[in-house]
């Protein structure tokens, strides 16, 4: 029924559908930033709209908050967590996927710690979640947290995994960092995409813990 | 595809001819139709005119509905038109193409700059109407900022809860009615609180709506100018019997209020000691809803 | 199940290489079967676990269910049935290292793929056909209920609690299905054919979002055996904390339904901008590529917020806060809020794309170019941007913010313009056009005719004066019937007789969809229509008892409604026959269209969709220029019959 015609370019359909995936990656990963930060943002919504309400003075009467000192080593680990991953791209970068796979495995460690002291520290909460306006969001922020926390070292443990997969067939062509191969930029952009997913998160955190420490 | 045809008597067409048919059959109708709805359908359209406000909205409705008139007809008569006029006649080329317009830009420009004016007189009329009779009868919240003129107002408190509206007076000795009269040609502040859920104060005939919040006093106003027997209905779904939450009000002259308000606070007296203090809001207590609508000398939840 | 470590499925498998160790091989063969296996044995194993760890918070003591139970039941219960469905495979093999895998598995002949996990956007779209229409047809029924009630204002059919159960039930439905009732079957199914790609961009994702519908539809309907929600598909609290464990149903399956709109609003936007093919450029990207863009946008930004909410409401239920409970410093206006943050896009999201399959449709079959097709397009992207500034007009009355009404009037009343854009790209459409009537085409002029109504109405709704008589009566009611029902709903049957024949390859015939419109759209307004007088006459929502003077309009609307019931039931009907029994093959491009989607070598279109990826060389609706390319670098040829609809 249909034909083609003959002045048809020549068209690379494996090389098109691998920049497709690429921009797919780069969308993705941005997609992802912005669900979370819709996500926490309605969190945060919740956080200064009781905040200025304050109903019947009942935001945080007597200035309760969570373990400051498990708050903050929750921050230092995920700040830790994304300072080490992006020195580790930096060595990416350079070729050195040893370095990356090092770096990132120390990541996801501090990442998964992360998130076990969130649901530790909500278990430790020296009130009732009902009792206050800030106790309700606390309970709240904590399981979102450590649960988007866990779902992004999900996705670094996909990288860290193929890493380890295709690097060996990669080394004649200089590694993941530097091949020019379709699977290497494939890698690479993910991981450019997880990189700046985890530095939001880094910053989000930052946020937070300003609003559930310090304010 | 097959190389497009065109039919060439579309594009020759001459676009006044049928502008002006348009225009010109719209006109009239639009005129026929603005009197209709603003002379005849006008003074009947609800919700009346028991209240300056009842009247207002009465008023805003009836110049929105003169409005939409021209807008529906413009719409209606260009499809119309259209349709009768360029259809496919059987025995013609059913794919040979119209006339080649991607846009034009007098029609586009003209068409946003009318839409935008339009819309904005609407915001600006809605605005206008809506401050200057102080909130137009809707909730405006605990602290009012557009108030009627005079200070002197009767203040009706509305206790909303699951499934009755009762209302509290604060210039009879704060005494608690089920049924509600109001004077005539009379400005009066509605208190509208809750102790349980949401529910809405909707004073159909009054022109006053305004939802009932727990812990929240939501003022609206309105000064009635007939009278005559309103109806109260729920507005915002409460629960199970939120279809039956609704009751009756009169609006009576001033002396006849007098005798009822007067009557009520005496025969009243006695359950009025037992109410808590005139307040804005009152919180239920933990035992449930209205639990702590009481005295708490006499509440037996109030050591809860 | 076995893992196949060897395999290196490389980025550039195109085409479709069968893969070994895709879902569905060996002794485990996942379909619907085990997936409603898993999501049984996960229910019971959730439920039991809630009970075990909070049986002090039994709302009814002794009743052995609380809302951790019930809540942990439905959260077991959709891992479980996931798993069942071999959908979590992919995602836990992805743990070993895999590198990206866009093989798809070469597909049966047989109906058994459509009862499966599949990453074909085709089967995607075909099971979210169904799958809507079964939700829409459910939910269409709670609303014959509703009216059977309001036949009499004082006999009662049902209790209160079980009328206002369904109406929430219904509420709750119709607005879960509506959003994905234009991208779950035609976004899904045509995107990726129009723009010229030969797959999507995340397709699990896509599959993932057509598998959380019938989990969700299931968990909701769910609920009226267990006392149902009496709160209505707003679930303002505290009400909503009243509620027994029927509110938790709906806290979850809307849950689930936002996140199935997550997953596909991330996929369908992500193809539109990767995959289109060579020479798809921004400005030659179809009308509906323009909607659904913009949609996916706005439930992006939008949905998370409404997660956000239900899971408020839902530790407000199980965990014992109080964020929505005034008097432990929480706030019933904190739901009203993050509620309608969301809810205001939402109903937008419901006429986006109804406003894309019209856009796209009618040049069709006007023969001309879309008018101002840049003006379309940001007509769409106008109303999303929009949409995210306007929530709190639906909190006029409640006391909220009462100085911020007027900009909230001004920015509902902004929406009316990029509204008005679709209207000028219609009418100038249709200016010196040749116009065809048929099936298709009828209902797109029935989407302008209803919507009129519903936009005209919409400005008395905003305007805040006005909005004191009308609010929460049926004149909301049947101003948004009109928006949804009367726009989006006979955009999505417009679009069923429009591409029923390039999706399963049978042509329906022209009379019975003509005969559909015409008693639809008359039976919709003759029910509606009269419900703008009832509600400005004083008749609230939601309410089982009203005033004895309404009684005739509202019977005279009952008896409309079951005509239009009928009228959809004929549908069904002429729908299923046509496909099952009379089978009518398509003609080649029955509509004469210039698009892409129907340039495929076959109806239904091959698993791949193209043998090799098209050229694009001109936009889609070149109708009426004589000197324009074909749309792309495939012959397009319909000699053979007469393009279907019109009389030669
Ligand atoms: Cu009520």
């Amino acid at each position: 029924m249909s034909e083609i015609t003959e002045e048809r370019p020549v068209v690379d359909e494996e090389q098109l559908y691998h920049e497709a995936a690429l921009g797919s990656n780069w969308w993705g990963a941005r997609i992802a930033i912005a669900l979370s930060l819709t996500l926490f943002g309605g969190i945060a919504f919740a956080y200064f709209y009781l905040r200025s309400l304050n109903s019947h003075g009942l935001w945080d009467p007597h200035g309760q908050t969570a373990s400051t000192l498990m708050g903050s080593m929750i921050l230092a680990l995920i700040l830790l967590s994304a300072i080490v991953s992006g020195y580790g791209n930096l060595k990416l970068k350079k070729g050195l996927t040893l370095d990356w796979q090092v770096a990132n495995i120390f990541s996801l460690l501090a990442g998964v710690f992360a998130a076990g002291f969130q649901i530790w520290e909500l278990t430790r909460i020296n009130f009732y979640p009902g009792a206050f306006g800030y106790a309700g969001v606390y309970v709240a922020f904590a399981p979102v947290y450590s649960g988007v926390i866990l779902l992004g070292m999900y996705w670094l443990e996909t990288l860290i995994a193929r890493s380890f997969r295709s690097n060996a067939a990669l080394a004649s062509d200089g590694g993941l960092g530097l091949s020019r191969s379709m699977k290497a930029e494939n890698f690479r952009s993910a991981n450019e995409g997880f990189s700046y997913f985890w530095n939001f998160m880094a910053f989000a955190s930052i946020v937070f813990f300003v609003m559930f420490y310090v304010l | 595809m097959s190389k497009v045809v065109l039919d060439e008597s579309r594009s020759d067409e001459s676009t006044k001819g049928h502008i002006s048919k348009i225009l010109i059959s719209w006109a009239v109708a639009s005129i026929i139709g603005m009197s209709l709805v603003w002379f005849v359908l006008g003074p009947h359209l609800p919700p009346g005119t028991m209240t300056d406000q009842a009247a207002g909205q009465q008023f805003d409705i009836k110049f929105v509905s003169t409005l939409a008139v021209p807008v529906l007809f413009f719409v209606w008569f260009f499809f119309g038109y259209s349709i009768m006029k360029w259809r496919v006649r059987p025995g013609e080329d059913p794919l040979a193409g119209g006339a080649n317009i991607r846009g034009n830009s007098k029609a586009q420009g003209t068409w946003y700059i009318l839409t935008t004016v339009i819309v904005l007189g609407m915001a600006v009329y809605g605005t206008y109407f809506l401050v200057v009779p102080a909130g137009a009868g809707g909730g405006e919240g605990a602290s009012p900022i557009w108030t009627p003129a005079t200070k002197n107002m009767l203040q009706v408190q509305v206790i909303a809860q699951q499934w009755r509206f009762t209302y509290r007076w604060p210039q009879f000795g704060g005494m608690e009615t089920t049924s509600l009269e109001l004077p005539l040609n009379t400005e009066i502040q509605f208190n509208v609180t809750s102790l349980d859920v949401i529910h809405d104060f909707w004073a159909y005939q009054l022109g006053v709506k305004a939802d009932a919040n727990p812990d929240y006093n939501n003022i609206a106003f309105a000064k009635t100018q007939q009278t005559g027997r309103f109806v109260v209905r729920c507005d915002e779904l409460c629960g199970i019997w939120h279809g039956a939450m609704y009751n009756y009000g009169n609006v009576v002259s001033q002396s006849q209020f007098q005798t009822w308000a007067t009557n009520m606070e005496k025969q009243n007296a006695a359950v009025t000691k037992l109410l808590p203090k005139y307040a804005t809001t009152y919180t239920p207590s933990y035992s449930g809803a209205g639990g702590g609508y009481y005295n708490t000398a006499t509440d037996p939840n109030a050591s809860l | 199940m076995a893992i196949d470590f060897s395999k290196e499925t490389g980025i550039g498998s195109s085409g479709g290489a069968p893969s070994g160790s895709s879902t569905g091989s060996g002794k485990f063969s996942p379909s619907v079967i085990t997936g409603i296996i898993g999501g049984g044995v996960g229910y019971l194993f959730g439920h039991w676990l809630g009970n075990a760890i909070a049986s002090g918070y039994q709302q009814v003591s002794g009743s052995g269910s609380n809302d951790v139970a019930t809540l942990l039941g439905y959260l077991f219960a959709t891992v479980g049935w996931f798993i069942g469905l071999g959908a979590l495979n992919y995602p836990l093999k992805k743990m070993l290292g895999i590198d990206p895998d866009f093989s798809e598995p070469e597909l049966g002949k047989g109906m058994s793929k459509y009862f499966k996990y599949t990453v074909d956007h085709k089967i995607v779209g075909v099971q979210y056909l169904f799958g809507m229409l079964v939700y829409f047809f459910t939910a269409g029924l709670l609303a014959l209920a509703i009216r059977t009630e309001l036949l009499s204002p004082t006999t009662h059919l049902w209790g209160p609690d079980t009328y206002i159960e369904i109406v929430g039930e219904h509420g709750t439905m119709m607005m879960m299905m509506m959003t994905s009732v234009i991208l779950g079957p035609f976004g899904n199914y045509m995107i990726p054919l129009m723009i010229g790609s030969k797959r999507v961009a995340f397709p699990r994702l896509e599959a993932m979002s057509f598998w959380f519908t019938p989990l969700s539809y299931f968990i909701l309907l769910s609920a009226l055996w267990q006392g149902g929600f009496q709160s209505g598909w707003t679930s303002y609290a505290p009400l909503s904390l009243q509620q027994g464990v029927g509110q938790d149903a709906y806290i979850f399956g809307f849950g689930l339904q936002g996140l199935s709109m997550v997953c596909a609003s991330t996929n369908i936007v992500a193809t539109i901008i990767n995959y289109r093919a060579p020479g798809m450029t921004w400005s030659r990207l179809p009308i509906l590529g323009w909607s659904m863009i913009s949609l996916g946008f706005t439930m992006i930004l939008s949905i998370p917020v409404l997660i956000d909410g239900l899971y408020v409401l839902a530790l407000d239920r199980s965990a014992q806060t109080a964020m929505l409970y005034d008097a432990h410093g929480g706030s019933s206006f904190l739901w009203e809020n993050l509620f309608w943050f969301f809810g205001h896009p939402e109903v937008y999201l419901l006429a986006i794309p109804g406003f894309g399959v019209v856009a796209e449709i009618i040049p069709v079959f006007a023969r001309k170019p879309v008018f101002g097709y840049k003006t379309s397009a940001a007509g769409m992207i106008g109303l999303a941007i929009l949409s995210f500034f306007v929530w709190q007009h639906h909190l006029f009355q409640s006391g909220m913010n009462p100085d911020m009404r007027p900009l909230f009037m001004l920015t509902t009343e902004l929406i009316s313009i990029p509204t008005g854009f679709i209207y000028l790209v219609g009418m100038g459409t249709l200016w010196k056009a040749r116009i065809r009537l048929t099936g298709p085409m009828l209902f797109m002029l029935g989407v302008y005719f209803n919507f009129l109504f519903g936009g005209l109405t919409g400005v008395y709704v905003s305007d805040v004066p006005i909005n004191v008589t009308v609010h929460g009566s049926f004149f909301v009611m049947a101003h948004f019937h009109y928006t949804i029902m009367g726009g989006v709903i006979f955009a999505f049957f417009g679009a069923i007789y429009y591409w029923t024949p390039l999706v399963t390859g049978y042509q329906l015939s022209e009379k019975l969809a003509k005969i559909h419109f015409w008693s639809m759209i008359i039976a919709f307004n003759s029910t509606f229509l009269p419900l703008f007088a009832v509600g400005l006459l004083g008749q609230p929502r939601r309410v089982f008892e009203y005033a004895h003077r309404l009684q005739h309009l509202n019977q005279w609307v009952s008896i409309s409604s079951y005509v239009l019931g009928l009228s959809l039931m004929f549908f069904v009907v002429t729908f299923i026959w046509q496909l099952a029994v009379t089978r009518k093959p398509a003609v080649r491009n029955p509509w004469g269209s210039r698009s892409l989607e129907w340039a495929v070598d076959s109806y239904p279109p091959p698993q791949h969709n193209f043998r090799q990826v098209p050229v694009v060389l001109a936009g889609p609706y070149e109708y009426a220029d004589p000197d324009a390319l074909p749309i792309a670098d495939i012959v397009m040829e319909n000699k053979d019959r007469a393009p279907v609809g019109v009389d030669r």
